[in-house]
């Protein structure tokens, strides 16, 4: 389903355009798209702005609506949506963070070039093979009782750096220190924690990955002293979240608000936007569970890191070590002072991106802003950047999350085999493993928009600042 | 993932969702023998939910205990409950797929000639 071509809109600038809220006479706000000529094409093709324009109807919303330039048709909500409500008398819908809670990346940094690790390239995917499950379900290095679950739902990484997979370090390079405060295992229903026992420490399926890469080109040197990368140097990215557990707290809440939205007298245009006011006994506590599966998709990549670390001293060398640049979630909802207004921010397939001058940005980064990670799809190129004072003004402290998909997962497949796929990856010098052929043509590089493009929208509109372009040496797919 | 189902009536039409998720989840987890048969008891707001959080029922019940729906369920339902007894087949493993049902692109028809839905799933 396409767009309805008679549907008003101004582009107000090469990477900005606005559908006013006159658009739809449910609406309480506009809506703004960044996206140049060809992405916004692009985003026609779907269902993305109707959805889009569903969220602008929805009670509390705050003027605008936004679509990032890789946003594409969601549940409900689009992905690459960001929509902020007042604290006061807004709502907060499990359908605005999705059902991968807390699903971010984050980027390790070797220190080493690239051209070093290559010889030893094949062993060490097949150790981190080992050493990292995917797949849905499949049990990870941490096997949880309830006791020491409740405490990763409660504290995050924190609770890892007792169990000797954390460094203090790597806390304070994790968006929120790793733990959000805010967090009640109690509002976790036992299914959501029956799920998520011994998923701690694995990659998932889908379009999660990990990949070893190179740190191909700089666009801004300072920046990248700054998080320890310099140009031809090896890293790692870490793409995944918060697994089953994450699914259930989401499946739970959309039960439980779709059940009590008439007693608020909440109406909604689309089901999957299941919501409750944030002030309510329901909306408090679905953000409570939320914040709680975030923490377990911050400590599950974190103990993903712990078994990457490993892989690398036992493949690579012994006096390796990787630095966690930065984690970075890209599904959440949080408590945001902007401007004068306490707003629930609900970023869904869309990066936070504090500039420089926010407090939230880690001290290392002051100088430069917070570290943005963008992921490409498989075997195309992934970015970092560094968050703007702008962004606060423009998109709620957001940018993109990603390439985002321009082909649904049906047409992938039908568009060429996995064995294909896998062999143009290899010819392009790239190993994949753990994949298998059903989800290699779903997650090929056509399936997605083009990342580049992407991402110099984001970078035009300051948004956020392009520091490095990194490509794959090797994948792990989930 | 889009699951399409049509049926004579609303308790074929679930009987239905339960033999094509039990043979996706199947698949998936791989088969390993017969499991004990089981009953799903549930209650929601109305039909729409209803075929909705069965599925999310059996997709939590292979991701847990690996166990799958076999195909001959009897299913008692009316518009808010559904009563189902089914053979179960033991999974090899956990499904790696279908991770839940959701409301998205929901719908539940019926005219003279029978039950239609049609279930975006989360995969």
């Amino acid at each position: 389903m396409t767009t309805d071509p008679a549907l008003p809109y101004t582009r107000l600038d090469h990477e900005l355009v606005e559908i006013p809220a006159r658009a739809r006479s449910d609406m309480r706000v506009a809506a703004r798209v960044y996206a140049d000529d060809a992405l916004w094409d692009q985003i026609r093709t779907d269902r993305t702005l109707g959805q889009l324009l569903n969220v602008a109807t929805l009670p509390g919303v705050v003027e605008p609506v936004l679509a990032m330039p890789d946003a594409h048709e969601g549940y409900g909500f689009p992905v690459g949506g960001v929509a902020a409500f007042r604290e006061k008398d807004g709502v907060i819908s499990p359908g605005g963070v999705g059902y991968d809670i807390n699903c971010g990346v984050r980027l390790l940094a070797t220190g080493r070039p690239a051209h070093a690790i290559l010889p030893r390239l094949s062993a060490l995917m097949h150790e981190l093979s080992r050493s990292v499950p995917s797949g849905t379900g499949r049990g990870g290095a941490l096997s949880l009782e309830r006791d020491d679950l409740d405490r990763v739902l409660a504290e995050g990484c924190g609770y890892l750096v007792e169990r000797g997979l954390a460094t203090p370090d790597d806390l304070e390079h994790t968006e929120a220190g790793g733990a959000l405060a805010a967090a009640d295992p109690e509002a976790v229903s036992p299914r959501a924690k029956q799920r998520g026992h011994d998923q701690v420490g694995t990659l998932g399926s889908g379009n999660h990955f990990l990949e070893v890469q190179r740190v191909e080109r700089l666009f801004d040197a300072d920046a990248a002293a700054a998080m320890g990368l310099a140009e031809g140097d090896c890293v790692v990215l870490i793409h995944t979240g918060s697994r089953g557990l994450g699914h259930q707290v989401c499946t739970d809440y959309v039960k439980q608000m779709d059940a009590v939205m008439r007693r608020h007298e909440i109406r909604i245009p689309d089901r999957e936007l299941a919501c409750a006011p944030f002030d309510s006994p329901e909306g408090r506590r679905y953000f409570a569970a939320m914040c709680a599966a975030a923490n377990f998709a911050f400590a599950n990549r974190q103990a993903i890191t712990h078994g990457v670390r490993k892989a690398f001293r036992s493949t690579v060398g012994q006096d390796v070590t990787l630095r966690l640049v930065y984690d970075v979630a890209h599904n959440m909802a949080k408590l945001e002072q902007h401007g004068r207004q306490r707003l629930v921010v609900h970023r869904k397939g869309a990066t936070r991106a504090f500039g420089p001058s926010h407090p939230e940005t880690p001290a290392r980064y002051r100088a430069i802003g917070q570290p943005v990670l963008i992921p490409g799809s498989m075997g195309t190129a992934s970015y970092v950047l560094v968050g703007t004072d702008a962004a606060m003004e423009r998109s709620f402290g957001s940018c993109c999350h990603g390439a985002g998909r321009a082909m649904s997962r049906g047409a992938a497949k039908r568009f060429q085999s996995g064995p294909d796929v896998r062999r143009a990856l290899e010819a392009k010098g790239i190993l994949v493993v753990g994949a298998g052929n059903q989800e290699l043509a779903e997650e090929a590089p056509y399936a997605y928009k083009d990342v580049d493009r992407v991402v110099d929208v984001v970078h035009a509109a300051r948004l956020a600042r392009k520091v490095a372009r990194l490509v794959p040496l090797g994948v792990l797919k989930g | 993932m889009a699951l399409r189902l049509e049926a004579d009536d609303w308790p074929n039409l679930l009987a239905e969702a339960v033999r094509a998720i039990g043979a996706e989840l199947t698949r998936e987890g791989g088969p390993a023998g017969a499991a004990a048969a089981r009953t799903i008891e549930l209650e929601s707001l109305d039909r729409e939910a209803l075929l909705v959080d069965l599925i999310n029922e059996l997709i939590f019940l292979a991701e847990t205990e690996r166990w799958a729906p076999g195909a001959a369920p009897a299913v008692d339902a009316s518009e808010r409950r559904v009563r189902i007894r089914c053979a179960g087949v033991a999974l090899a493993g956990p499904p790696s797929r279908i991770k839940a049902a959701t409301f998205h692109g929901l719908s539940v028809r019926a005219d003279g000639t029978g039950t239609t839905a049609e279930v975006i799933l989360d995969v």
